[in-house]
């Protein structure tokens, strides 16, 4: 029934993909110069400073996870959520049910932790189809609570008060080992994010967020790329709350609230850059390490005002950033790391977000 | 054989019949244009081919089949390439991300399979890039390639649409006043394209066009629509005669209900961006 191409244009007519200025050796010896020094003085800071450092590192990792999936709801697909601790939270649970309860492997509560992650992401997404806008954010605020008040006080699930043990794997029970392994796992979300966004279903759901009639128009299926934005962004929050459990060792609903998971995490996926991802990690990490540095720095000027309420000025700090960069700078800190991650891939260094020209690469 | 068929189609907007018993057809390879002035339910009767409405009466065949009851997703898929009267691109994106979109039907990779980053999903990558280029090449849009989409002229666009339209492989080709925002220069120049278009993808195309001389020369069969109904129909040469026609177009200049209806029919339509 469809007319294939290639009788009309001949194989030999086919035009050669467009070439690339590649760069010369000395070129790609400049850039893994540049990624040998980074990784150096990232381990550096790792291995040298204190293991408490490791920790702090592992919870900006898995911000970082959970940043990036806001950023397929909002980033890609155009979708929101207000109600991503319930998403985080449920994974967290999940797991750490399955490891102490149902007595299974770490991995098993990771795989249950993203599975889950995905129903209720799901659920939320068959109410996206009927509400819009507004009124969906409405929903997902409300969804929050619902986690955040009803489900995470269930005790036959959460423990209660005293809360979910979720220990960590064997192998990786310090906090530098356990570090190494988030680090695992956020490579393989990138990974997944990068081919979701250079494939089939990133354009789909990118062009469900600039109009739904134009996705149609292209043959996409409007109702089942909106409800695969939800899974994925249902899966990274599954697996970062698998990871947030064992980091803390023991799950406890007060981890869960409004003003410490969703706001942050959806602020850190705008000032690092809606479809940024190297931007989103980046500042994930940076605002993870700023709430642990700033009240030693405090400390150390003899501000104790600030140093006894750090947690509130690096909160609002962050808050004023982002109403800053969603003026300003669109692109937030991806304006910064999207022209690294470019040069990185062999191109010349040129400045500017690029819109889309992370999508467009297909080499691995 | 006829490839699209529409049969007794009728839509009516609260208190507007915007579509009146409107039947018509587009034979294999055929080029048909529709013409009619504003407020005539041109635009409606492509929503409805195309299922972005669902007439409240009548039947829509594509290629023998009743898709009277499908998604607009599956006609596209079908094999109905469509462009819209304002534009129907992804204004965020670069020419080359609106053609790879826009295949979409036909990627031979699951979803999942290329998020996973299957060696069959990456390689597949590599040829909708080549079948972009060559389309881009064709329309003498490789120039345009990495260029956003935001910001290129009227005319332009119209031609980048199309060659996302031609993206999504289609058999019919249904185009929304393709001339717009060009000069009568180009419009005779897209005149040729249009030819040659058919000839090389094996096109039917169903065309809503205003440009009269462009009308006359590439279209083999014309439909005229006012107020919703079909007025006349025949060959460009006999319809351009036809008194009603000529009055339609000439004779009474269209009152401004008439555009205003246009404007709301066009605003619940939310179609045109």
């Amino acid at each position: 029934m469809a007319i294939d191409l290639e009788p009309a244009i001949a194989g030999d007519v086919f035009p050669e993909e467009h070439p690339r200025v590649a760069p010369t050796a000395l070129g790609w010896l400049g850039r893994a110069a540049f990624v040998v020094v980074v990784g150096a003085v990232s381990l550096y800071y790792v291995l040298h400073f204190e293991p408490a450092h490791s920790d702090v590192l592992a919870t900006g990792v898995i911000v970082g996870i959970g940043a990036l999936s806001l950023n397929v709801l909002v980033g890609y697909s155009g979708q929101i959520s207000l109600g991503h601790q319930a998403f985080i939270g449920i994974g967290a649970f999940t797991s750490a049910y399955v490891i102490s309860q149902s007595h299974q492997s770490f991995y098993a509560g990771l795989a249950a932790g993203a599975v889950v992650g995905i129903a209720q992401a799901v659920l939320l997404g068959l109410v996206a189809l009927r509400v819009r806008g507004l009124y969906f954010a409405l929903v997902t605020l409300v969804w929050g609570f619902v986690g955040e008040n009803s489900i995470f006080r269930l005790e036959s699930f959460t423990g209660g008060g005293a809360g979910q043990d979720a220990p960590r794997p064997g192998g990786f029970t310090t906090d530098r080992a356990y570090l190494g392994l988030c680090a695992i796992v956020l490579a393989v979300i990138l990974l997944i994010d990068w081919r979701l966004v250079a494939t089939k279903a990133g354009r789909a759901m990118q062009a469900l967020r600039e109009s739904p009639q134009v996705a149609a128009n292209y043959g996409v299926n409007v109702r089942a790329y909106t409800l695969l934005a939800f899974a994925v962004a249902g899966f990274y929050a599954g697996v970062a709350g698998a990871l947030f459990g064992s980091r803390r060792l023991n799950v406890v609903a007060e981890d869960f609230t409004f003003a410490q998971i969703a706001l942050p995490y959806l602020i850190v996926a705008i000032v690092g850059g809606l479809r940024r991802r190297g931007g989103i990690v980046v500042f994930a990490l940076l605002f993870v390490l700023a709430g642990d540095w700033l009240p030693e720095l405090a400390k150390n000027l003899g501000v104790t005002y600030i140093q006894e309420r750090a947690g509130l000025f690096i909160q609002a700090f962050t808050g004023v950033l982002a109403v800053l960069t969603l003026i300003f700078q669109p692109d937030g800190l991806g304006t910064v790391t999207a022209p690294i991650g470019r040069w990185l891939k062999g191109e010349p260094f040129r400045r500017g977000g690029g819109e889309g020209a992370e999508g467009v690469d297909v080499r691995p | 054989m006829s490839v699209l068929e529409t049969t007794g189609v009728s839509i009516r907007f609260g208190g507007l019949q915007a579509l009146q018993d409107v039947s018509l057809r587009v034979g294999e390879f055929e080029i048909v244009g529709l013409i009619g002035p504003n407020g005539a339910g041109k635009t409606t009767i492509f929503n409805c081919i195309t299922g972005f409405y669902r007439p409240q009466s009548g039947r829509v065949e594509f290629q023998d089949h009743d898709v009277s009851e499908l998604p607009p997703h599956t006609r596209s898929a079908l094999g109905m390439g469509r462009t819209f009267q304002n534009v129907g691109l992804r204004k965020e994106a670069t020419v080359l991300e609106n053609m790879l979109t826009a295949q979409h039907s036909n990627v031979p990779y699951g979803a999942v399979s290329g998020m996973l980053g299957s060696p069959a999903s990456i390689a597949s990558e590599h040829t909708l890039r080549r079948r972009s280029d060559a389309i881009l090449e064709i329309l003498s849009l490789g120039h345009l390639r990495d260029t956003p989409v935001q910001g290129l002229s009227y005319g332009t666009l119209k031609k980048v649409e199309i060659a996302t339209a031609l993206a999504t492989d289609p058999d019919l080709l249904l185009l929304d006043e393709p001339s717009s925002g060009m000069g009568p220069q180009e419009a005779h120049q897209l005149g040729d394209e249009l030819l040659e278009l058919r000839h090389d993808f094996e096109l039917s195309i169903c065309m809503i066009e205003h440009h009269v001389p462009l009308v006359v020369r590439v279209c083999d069969y014309v439909y005229v629509l006012n107020f919703g109904q079909l007025l006349t129909e025949g060959r460009p040469e006999e319809v351009q005669r036809h008194p009603e026609v000529v009055a339609a177009y000439l004779g009474e200049e269209a009152p401004e209900a008439e555009a205003e209806a246009e404007r709301l029919e066009t605003g619940r339509e939310g179609v045109n961006q």
